[in-house]
This record gives C-alpha cells, structure tokens and sequence, in this order.
C-alpha cells in the first residue's frame, strides 16, 4: 500500500481557494445577506459555504472559484429555506426576485443593482399603506412604535398591514415582470 | 387561505429578521409559505449595510478557514500587532518570500499565489548577493507577459512581477505588498494583484486598487514599487536584481 500523494487534488482544490477566499468572501457574504436579510444568518450561511467548498475533494480549476462558491452559496440558502420550512419550495432566488447571477464576471461594485431594482418594482406596485409599512419596518429598521407614529396608526394596525403586505407583496412576486 | 397560527408564525419570524436573530423553524402546522417571510428578508436585505461583513465576522472566518486548512494556529495575522504575541513576527512579514515557509502549512497556502497563474514563481539561479552591485538578470521571453497573465519571479532578494502594461509594454513591479510585506497574488477574474494577508488590491500598474474589505486601509497604501526592467533585443525581460 503506498502513502497518498502529499500534493492531491483536495490539496491543490484548499490552496485555490485559499488564495481566492478574501477576494471572493465579501460578495459570497453580499449574496446570502441580501436573501436572508439579517447578518446572524448570512454570517453563518458564508462560513458553512466556504466549509463546504474546502471540504470537497474534487480539483478545482482557478477560473471556476467564483462559479463554484456561487452555486455552493445557492445550495446553502435553498438548505436554509428548507430547515426554516420543512417544505419550503423554491426559494425567493429562483422567482422573478432573481437577483442577477454574478457568473464569471467582475463584481459590481454596489452589489447587485438588479436586487434593488426588483424590490422598488415590486414597493411601487403596492397599495400606499402597503408600501409605506414595508419601507419604515425593513429598509429603514423602524420599530413598530415609530411606524406607527409615521402612519398615524395604531401600533397593533402596524402588525396587521405589516402581515397583509408582505402577503400581498409576495404574491406579486409571481406576477411582475 | 392564512391561519392565526401562520400569522403568528410570520410575524415572530419577521422580528427575529428585524432584531438580528437567527431564523428559527416555523412551529409544526404553521409552516405555511415560505414566501413572505422570503420577500421579509429580501427587503431586510436592502438596508444600507445589510451586505457589509462586519469585521468580527471576517475575522472569525479567517481563522475558521484557516483551522480547516490545517494550520491550527486560530491566529489572524489581520488582528494582532506584531510584536505582541504574534506568531509572525514583522521581520518575517517583511521577509516576503519567506513567510509561507515561517507561517508552516496553512501559511503556505495562504500565502500561494492567486488563482489564474500557471505555476509557482519561476525560481531564478540566486548567486551570491552583493547588496551595492547589482546585475541584470534574465526573467522571461516578453511575449510570455500578457495582459491577463503576469509572470512572477524570485530573483536574488527580489520578489516580484513581470507585468504587460496597458500602453502595451513591460513593466517589473515588486510583489511585496506595501502594507506589512506579504507576498501578492494574481486575481484572475479581477485582473487584480491582492495581498493574501489582509486583502489590499493593486492594480497592474501597481496603483492601489482598494480592498474587498471596507475600511480597512482609510488612507491607501503606497503603490508596488517599479524594479528596473529591460528588454532585449531577442524578446528576453531582464530585471536588475539585487
């Protein structure tokens, strides 16, 4: 029986990514965190990506580095939606709310503009109250208090339209261009 | 048709997005639809800095990675200050080509060269170093420099590359990065130089170029220094090595 060779394929796969991880990691940890919202999680889908993709033991070509943690980073985030719910269909990514797939190409700088511009899509498609709750709660952080304030409503009304809207909003996901 | 309990469900799961916690399994029976709580995060998502790593977090990966790869030390050299129970030593930084060998298997291959170059530096018969009285040292045939491929070499003391400039000639730069001496590599997709230690960017004309970490260098670095290159009249580049 012979020793393994001390340079094989698992070896060689560890030393490209090893080189490429700083570059890569920030726009792996851009994708998760813009599917999953909140930093606990995408911090802990960025770093179980990157285990993953140590830990195979195929050889890697320099070239394809991207493309592999990408399609990694989409598989940890379809097992994540899956564990959250226990039939989860397919995740936000594979509908219209598709950010663009960063491929091969050089990052965009500001992230993925197309995400941006899906979710202003889909605001501007809702009814004023609608969009309003959502804008205060999730892209400015608002608490329930102070969107209630904003509106002119009352607290427990926030929760209920905030609800609704998110229902609404996700069914037009399936609808919008 | 929504239930209270998938109301509920909703609703905990949006605080938790909202307040920075783990997404948690939906009670059993109330798991519903994936999909709002889906569109939650994805406008969560757009918060200025949602997708900004904060530096705990980057740190704690780097040592995670560099655990798996077997180096065992936790230490991230990004962290500490050197002299302060560092395990590398900025002599060693400095020493640039030494400190894959210093840093033991996992600095080894932290410290490889980026991904898109063929091979390991070419070594370079060093000679005898005579600091004041350098030579012109044969590195490459110029039309091995292209573009997209840089070459790198060791040559004597000097560590760097060979690089095609975008008017089309050849320039040599050194290949220690100019914040603590860490060895740079090639970035292919990015067409970038990067330093392996703690991220710093540069460009082929040996600009800095930023980093993929933000913050990190608040007031730049100075650029790749040039080494005095050369090419002859049969197409071989020649740097004068030291």
């Amino acid at each position: 029986m012979e020793a393994a060779p001390p340079d094989g394929p698992a070896v060689a796969r560890q030393r490209v990514l090893a080189a490429a991880y700083r570059v890569e990691a920030p726009a792996i940890y851009a994708f998760i965190a813009r599917r999953v919202g909140s930093a606990a999680d995408a911090e802990d889908l960025t770093a179980e990506a990157f285990l993953r993709a140590l830990r195979g033991r195929q050889p890697l070509d320099p070239e394809r580095v991207r493309g592999l943690l990408f399609t990694i980073a989409r598989a940890v985030l379809a097992e994540h939606w899956s564990r959250l719910y226990s039939e989860a269909p397919a995740p936000l990514d594979a509908g219209p709310l598709e950010l663009t797939d960063p491929g091969d190409g050089p990052p965009e700088p500001d992230g993925e503009p197309a995400a941006a511009q899906r979710v202003r899509t889909l605001l501007a498609a809702l009814p004023e109250n609608y969009r309003r709750v959502l804008e205060l709660r999730f892209l400015e952080g608002r608490s329930v208090r102070d969107t209630a304030k904003g509106m002119g409503i009352r607290p427990g009304n926030v929760r209920v339209l905030q609800l609704r809207a998110l229902r609404r909003a996700a069914s037009l996901r399936e609808v919008l261009p | 048709m929504t239930g209270p309990d998938e109301d509920r469900a909703l609703e905990a799961a949006t605080d938790r997005l909202l307040s920075d916690q783990r997404g948690q399994p939906a009670p059993p029976g109330a798991a519903g639809d994936p999909r709002p709580h889906q569109l939650a995060a994805a406008l969560a998502g757009q918060r200025p800095g949602a997708t900004t790593p904060r530096p705990a977090f980057t740190r704690r990966l780097h040592r995670l990675i560099d655990r798996e790869l077997g180096g065992g030390r936790g230490e991230d050299p990004a962290v500490g200050h050197p002299g302060r129970g560092q395990t590398w030593s900025r002599r060693q930084w400095l020493a640039g080509t030494g400190v894959a060998v210093a840093a033991g298997v996992s600095g080894a291959l932290l410290g490889e060269l980026l991904p898109g170059h063929p091979a390991a530096p070419t070594p370079i018969d060093q000679g005898p170093l005579v600091p004041d009285q350098g030579r012109w040292q044969g590195i490459a045939h110029v039309e091995a420099i292209t573009a997209d491929h840089p070459v790198p070499f060791v040559a004597g003391a000097i560590a760097g590359v060979l690089v095609r400039e975008r008017g089309g000639g050849i320039a040599a730069l050194s290949a220690i990065c100019t914040h603590l001496g860490c060895r740079v590599g090639w970035a292919a997709t990015e067409r970038v130089f990067v330093c392996p230690c703690h991220g710093a960017r540069f460009a082929r004309s040996g600009a800095y170029a930023g980093t993929a970490w933000p913050g990190a260098y608040p007031s730049g670095l100075p650029p790749l220094p040039r080494l005095r290159s050369r090419v002859m009249p049969d197409g071989e580049v020649q740097v004068f090595v030291v």
